[in-house]
């Protein structure tokens, strides 16, 4: 089952970066494709208990969160453009390093935090050990957003 | 509106002569590459917008794409390189860090 | 509908160049590494996924054909960036972190500070930051 979506995602990829849609080409994207699906499939859905729904539902629930994500990250970019082009620069931050637990629990919850937590206000991500994150953040502002919602969100896509 | 994406073409050009300079003084080795690694990401930028300019963005494309992921390659391959091999500066300032407070 | 897309298509393309204009100036005049990892890792995205859909919309107005494709490939570069620069940024940042960079702060001294969050069960263990700490002593040593 899981073998079969790897493939097809393999099969799309290579047709969108060859482009050429002619029997020949399309069947050695099938042959390639297969072939590393055989061999490393396990590599990409880890938990292999949970029903396909379950994965189409995290599907649907995933672009709300990416434009909620954009946003911020154009948040946080203004953020960084006021502060860079402010005057006193070393009035505007206030750089600090923040611990906290994320509370989520597989490792692909964990890295969509990591990657959300980067790009938007103000912070990046130091350092991960298992749901313990170190983040750097610019400011005070940034280090009170950071535990608001964010960590919720991502729970919520990923929930059953 | 080619006028326009010869604009934008030296405008990005323009901004990265910031970044020229910090990978010329950077005090520490990772600060320099994370400037390789903005410049890398906006040449992938600029390829298109030159295969715009000569009406064969369908070739640029693709030299765009092996850009981005080489210059994702290569500064993993650095920051690994970088990690525990040696200290960032010279000699490590006096006191180092008292992360406990 | 052709000059619709063109002015889209030119806004998007002028606040990618606003915002990679805020990450060069803020890489040239942070005080230190960390700080200017945060202009470089988020900038340089934002202003990639901008010009890139700027760039898509205006492949699209201007050929025919299999521009269509040739858009999803410029899409393609924009999500794969908005995936690894990240990642770079992180890896590069704990690499820095790793090797004793001091972050500057307002009171010389830098404090991990232990926020919890909504989902802190327990208090975390100083125990990981201790061992860097030492790691850090031993590397001054030598």
């Amino acid at each position: 089952m899981y073998r079969a979506l790897v493939f097809l995602l393999l099969l799309i990829t290579w047709i969108v970066l060859s482009g050429l849609i002619d029997p020949f080409h399309i069947g050695l994207g099938v042959i390639s494709s297969a072939l590393v699906a055989w061999l490393s499939s396990d590599l990409l859905f880890e938990d292999r208990s949970a029903k396909l729904i379950h994965r189409l539902k995290q599907l649907a629930r995933l672009p709300g969160y990416l434009i909620w994500l954009l946003w911020q990250i154009v948040l946080a970019n203004i953020h960084v453009l006021r502060i860079s082009f402010s005057p006193k620069i070393n009035d505007q931050i206030q750089p600090q390093i923040v611990r906290f637990r994320s509370g989520l629990e597989t490792d692909f919850e964990n890295y969509v935090l990591a990657q959300s937590i980067t790009l938007t206000p103000g912070t990046v991500t130091l350092d991960i050990d298992k749901d313990v994150f170190t983040v750097h953040a610019i400011s005070d502002h940034a280090a009170k957003g950071l535990v608001s919602s964010m960590a919720q969100r991502v729970k919520n896509v990923f929930a059953e | 509106m080619d006028f326009i994406l010869i604009c934008a073409g030296i405008a990005l050009f323009l901004m990265m002569l910031p970044i020229m300079y910090r990978i010329v003084v950077g005090p520490t080795a990772i600060d320099r590459i994370v400037a390789v690694n903005v410049i890398g990401t906006k040449t992938a930028v600029l390829l298109i917008i030159i295969g715009a300019l000569f009406h064969n963005v369908a070739m640029f494309v693709d030299f765009a794409i092996a850009y981005a992921a080489l210059n994702f390659l290569g500064s993993l391959a650095a920051a690994r390189y970088f990690n525990r091999t040696r200290p960032a500066y010279g000699q490590v300032p006096q006191g180092g860090r008292d992360l406990d407070g | 509908m052709g000059e619709l897309l063109n002015i889209v298509s030119i806004i998007l393309i002028l606040s990618g160049l606003v915002f990679f204009l805020g990450a060069s100036i803020g890489i040239l005049r942070f005080p230190d590494f960390y700080t200017r990892m945060h202009a470089a890792g988020k900038g340089d995205t934002l202003s990639t996924i901008l010009i890139m859909s700027g760039m898509a919309i205006q492949v699209i107005g201007d050929f025919e054909g299999s521009s269509v494709l040739v858009a999803i490939k410029i899409l393609a570069i924009a999500v794969l960036i908005m995936l690894t620069s990240p990642t770079s940024t992180h890896l590069l940042m704990k690499a820095g972190f790793d090797d004793g960079i001091i972050p500057v702060s307002k009171d010389k001294k830098t404090k991990i500070n232990d926020l919890g969050g909504p989902f802190l069960k327990d208090s975390l263990s100083n125990e990981s930051v201790a061992k860097k700490k030492t790691a850090t002593r031993k590397r001054v040593k030598k």
